[in-house]
């Protein structure tokens, strides 16, 4: 009987709803060796209790280095220098508070740190093969920097850059009905540049809101094994689930947890980033660092300055850097405070109300794209991320999420349409010491529940499901999500 | 029913206000069967509201000594504006690191969301404690500070380039700051919303009585030797022609707005450290009385100040950061050279929060219930010891940090490539260990609000 129970989960698990397998006790630690000791009441900055003594001390020196703001350079601090010359935020903690996600934008015209502006060609027919063929991409580059260092030089650079542009932020109120009858309300962003310092942006090319994204957990997403994300594909949806998972294909720059550089174009399985956009942890980082802060690496050597931004190219030789601004060996230290920061424990799982939550979770399809569990790679470079339980419910692929939520831009294969599925893991822990947390990708969503009423395409029957529910289910599965 | 299952129906029945024991180790203190010298391994009987208690006094006593010398130190500071001498010049840098002692003892109490870190007012102007990174904590303390913002700077310095855009700073520039008080510099701090423009606090009054560590042939080249900066006192001087930026001659408005910044800068640290100690003023403080009546909540953060103060901020940020880039600038009092102090005094808060022990700056003892205290109490004798093993470990690797210093090798010549670094290493191995303990501290006592498998029904 068992038996038979079992092998119905594993097809009904395929084909969208199904009950919930049995309680796991590892569920209580979905980070494994990762998870944290404790809940901590201030911060999800803390190590996993599973690395050693060396890890540890890497994850904390790093953590100067995620939390200390860049300076202009040159100055007196030649290991913090090299800000900008067209940057969002001086530092990484400034957009991922407490290693979770940033301080919300302010509505109308403002220069956000936590939020920034991606650029790409929209989905529609285009009369340029590429992003990077636009006039866009010869200035702004793939993304909007709100502010600019204030170098200036008597003969060089007679005036300081300007930022790129500014940004302008709308909500319209939408609302809307359960189907028991009570009211709900959404916020529907809009999103305009405005003072844009180096010419106007074409049609073709449309505007990829971001608002940063949580920061622990990363190391061990980096560490599962891509057979494992690869069997989850399913681009034509030839299981008729109305779910296709697919696979950024995107470039990788260096090897996977190593130094050295493809020497061809490689592309490997996005990730990170809400399109994702990168491969692996150690380049989502760099990256970071290259375009929001504007600190090159060997990782990407070049400044987030566009061919035709002079300005920008100037400025930053004034800063007199003979190398990339941040080393190797200091970019590693900050991969290790990613790598290694911990996965809150779940908290108050095993309540009935959770548990309940978690037979809807299961029931209402949720898990076809939040996966909710792996054991990473046995072969993970680094022993105390490799062959852990974990449960993140993610399955890292593309899908599409509707037309409510689309940005309308492509991002390598990613379309219009398309998000990346977050991980859920400590998401509920966001509620201990943010007092007004924010969700989905561009930060819309000021509840869990607000962020499943956005969902469509591929997830609008979870939607509908969630819709149906009365408002104690809806408050169990809520609870469950605010515990995993 | 049995002696032994009434004892632990009354434990159980107690738990929750009070730890209560069989009543023979100890429940009566000094007058009980294991008396006070901790027969049989027992210590003074203690409960974890007396610990939490004990723990709110010391405090209010550390922050006090703070204000009080910082207060002494400004009016050393003044008689020296007033009477630029070499005598009182070196009196001035004497009240600064008299000033630090009690102040580095008191960081054991950040990283609580204590006031330091969390004291800001509400809409009513009542104090209140918001988020981390609310309270005062960056304008009295913050480092790397802004230097080039604040006076004149190096080209050179520790072997790298400087920006050679120096010329600009508030000093300076009498145009666009005519006027150098505590609004000017406070206004000013963090500024153009540059985290790094840090222009107030104890290291903004180090660098103005010491400068920048340039060596002693002031290249700002080369091996670093075992000189501090070394500001002359000519550039505080009211000798009409005589007042210097370091080697330059320059107006003598100059050095009276150099005079300016410095009382400035104590003037905003006083009132600063003022609205920390009335926080955690007895009975009447608002966050003491809270603290007091917090229970377990106060416990766990007690133990989670001690080894985040440990491990994060001391081995990792303060000492091994300083390691890996070799650099001054990721020194704590990088310009009097005084790090190896921070590096001593914060490690004796944590002490000094164990042992609930605290010595005053003016010789006084203040000691109350311990956790060391509490964890013999509640069954756990040999972690206690270990803990405490631990602790004296760490001094005495601080220790050797310390007198290398003070015989002729600082801190900044301790990390630098190619020299051993063993003493420092030492330090932070010890470190580790003790937090090791701490965490298994907060494990013994069951305080964590929310451990991986007690699934409480406490609501987030």
């Amino acid at each position: 009987m068992l038996k038979t129970v079992f092998s119905i989960i594993i097809l009904s698990g395929l084909t969208g709803c199904s009950k919930a397998p049995k309680f796991d006790q590892t569920e209580l630690q979905p980070g494994g060796n990762m998870t944290a000791k404790r809940v901590s009441h201030r911060s999800y900055v803390v190590e996993g209790r599973g690395v050693n003594p060396q890890q540890k001390l890497d994850f904390w020196t790093g953590f100067s280095l995620f939390r200390d703001p860049w300076v202009i350079a040159p100055s007196s601090t030649k290991d913090r220098d090299g800000l900008g010359p067209l940057f969002n935020t001086r530092s990484c903690i400034s957009c991922h508070s407490r290693g979770g996600r940033g301080p919300a934008p302010e509505l109308g015209l403002s220069s956000p740190s936590a939020m920034v502006i991606r650029l790409g060609l929209k989905d529609q027919d285009s009369s340029f093969s590429h992003y990077s063929k636009s006039p866009a991409a010869q200035t702004y580059g793939e993304q909007i920097q709100t502010r600019a260092i204030n170098t200036v030089h008597a003969t060089q650079l007679p005036k300081a850059i300007k930022p790129e542009a500014k940004l302008n932020l709308a909500y319209e109120t939408i609302t809307g009905q359960y189907d028991d009858g009570s009211e709900y309300q959404l916020h529907k962003p809009n999103y305009e540049l405005r003072e844009l310092n180096y010419g106007e942006i074409s049609q073709e090319v449309g505007l990829s809101p971001r608002f940063a994204p949580v920061v622990y957990g990363a190391g061990l997403l980096d560490a599962i094994a891509e057979a494992d994300l690869l069997a989850q594909e399913d681009i034509d949806d030839s299981d008729q689930d109305g779910i296709s998972a697919r696979y950024n294909r995107v470039p990788m720059v260096k090897k996977l947890t190593s130094d050295d550089a493809y020497t061809e174009p490689t592309l490997g399985i996005g990730r990170f980033g809400f399109k994702a956009k990168h491969p692996t942890l150690a380049q989502q980082v760099a990256a970071a660092f290259r375009d929001d802060i504007g600190i090159t690496s060997s990782w990407f050597p070049a400044e987030s300055c566009g061919p035709a931004q002079k300005g920008c190219a100037i400025a930053s030789e004034l800063g007199r850097h003979t190398d990339v601004e941040i080393p190797n060996k200091l970019l590693k230290l900050v991969v290790d405070t990613n790598q290694f920061m911990a996965v809150p424990p779940s908290r108050n799982l095993l309540s009935e109300k959770a548990q309940q939550g978690r037979e809807l979770f299961y029931h209402g399809g949720c898990a076809s794209c939040h996966t909710p569990s792996y054991t990473t790679a046995a072969d993970y470079p680094i022993a105390v991320l490799a062959s852990q339980k974990i449960w993140p419910y993610t399955d890292l692929a593309l899908h599409d999420m509707g037309a409510g939520l689309a940005d309308g831009v492509i991002e390598n294969d990613a379309s219009g349409n398309e998000w990346r599925t977050p991980p859920l893991w400590g998401l509920g822990a966001q509620k201990i010491f943010r007092k007004a947390p924010l969700y989905l990708h561009d930060g819309r969503a000021k509840s869990v529940a607000e962020a499943i009423l956005w969902h469509g395409g591929e997830a609008q029957a979870s939607q509908i499901f969630f819709k149906n529910l009365n408002k104690s289910k809806r408050q169990e599965l809520l609870t469950f999500l605010d515990a995993i | 029913m049995n002696k032994t299952s009434i004892s632990i129906a009354l434990v159980l029945a107690l738990s929750l206000t009070a730890c209560i024991d069989d009543g023979e180790d100890g429940q009566q203190g000094a007058d009980g069967a294991a008396g006070a010298d901790g027969t049989d391994g027992v210590s003074v009987y203690v409960t974890r509201d007396d610990v939490v208690t004990s723990n709110a006094n010391i405090a209010y006593a550390a922050y006090a000594d703070s204000l009080i010398s910082a207060q002494s130190m400004r009016d050393v500071l003044a008689t020296f504006v007033a009477e630029p001498t070499e005598s009182n010049f070196t009196a001035a840098k004497q009240a600064w690191l008299d000033s630090r002692e009690p102040y580095g003892q008191t960081e054991v109490y950040r990283f609580r969301v204590g006031p330091i870190d969390a004291l800001t007012t509400d809409e009513a102007g009542e104090y209140v404690l918001g988020e981390e990174g609310d309270g005062p904590e960056g304008r009295i303390n913050a480092w790397p500070l802004g230097e080039a913002l604040i006076d004149y700077v190096a080209d050179t310095v520790d072997g790298d380039e400087g920006d050679g855009l120096s010329g600009s700073n508030i000093i300076a520039d009498t145009t666009t700051y005519p006027i150098i008080d505590a609004a000017t510099i406070s206004d000013l701090f963090e500024y153009e919303g540059e985290e790094a423009n840090v222009t107030t606090g104890y290291h903004a009054i180090e660098f103005l009585l010491w400068g920048q560590d340039l060596n002693a042939d002031l290249t700002g080249t080369g091996t670093r030797d075992a000189t501090a900066g070394q500001r002359t006192v000519s550039d505080f001087t009211n000798v009409s022609g005589e007042c210097t930026s370091g080697s330059d001659i320059v107006a003598d408005e100059i050095c009276t707005r150099r005079g300016d910044y410095l009382l400035a800068a104590a003037d905003v640290l006083i009132d600063d450290l003022t609205t920390v100690v009335e926080a955690w003023e007895p009975v009447t403080g608002f966050h003491y009385a809270n603290f007091v009546a917090g229970g377990d909540t106060s416990l766990a953060l007690i133990f989670e100040g001690m080894g985040r103060l440990s491990y994060g901020e001391l081995a990792g940020e303060r000492i091994n950061i300083a390691l890996t880039t070799d650099s001054q600038e990721d020194e704590h009092s990088c310009f009097s050279d005084n790090t190896h102090r921070d590096i001593f005094l914060n490690a004796k808060g944590v002490q000094n929060s164990f042992n609930a022990s605290y010595t005053r700056i003016d010789g006084e003892v203040v000691e109350g219930a311990s956790p060391y205290d509490l964890l013999v109490v509640e069954g756990e004798p040999e972690l206690a010891n270990n803990l405490r093993a631990a602790l004296e470990a760490t001094m005495a690797a601080a220790t050797v940090i310390d007198t290398k210093a003070e015989t002729g090798t600082p801190f900044d010549n301790l990390i630098q490539e190619g020299i051993a670094q063993e003493n420092v290493v030492a330090v932070i191995q010890a470190l580790d260990t003790q937090t090791g303990y701490i965490e298994d501290s907060i494990d013994a006592l069951g305080i964590t609000t929310n451990d991986l498998y007690q699934d409480t029904e406490e609501e987030f």
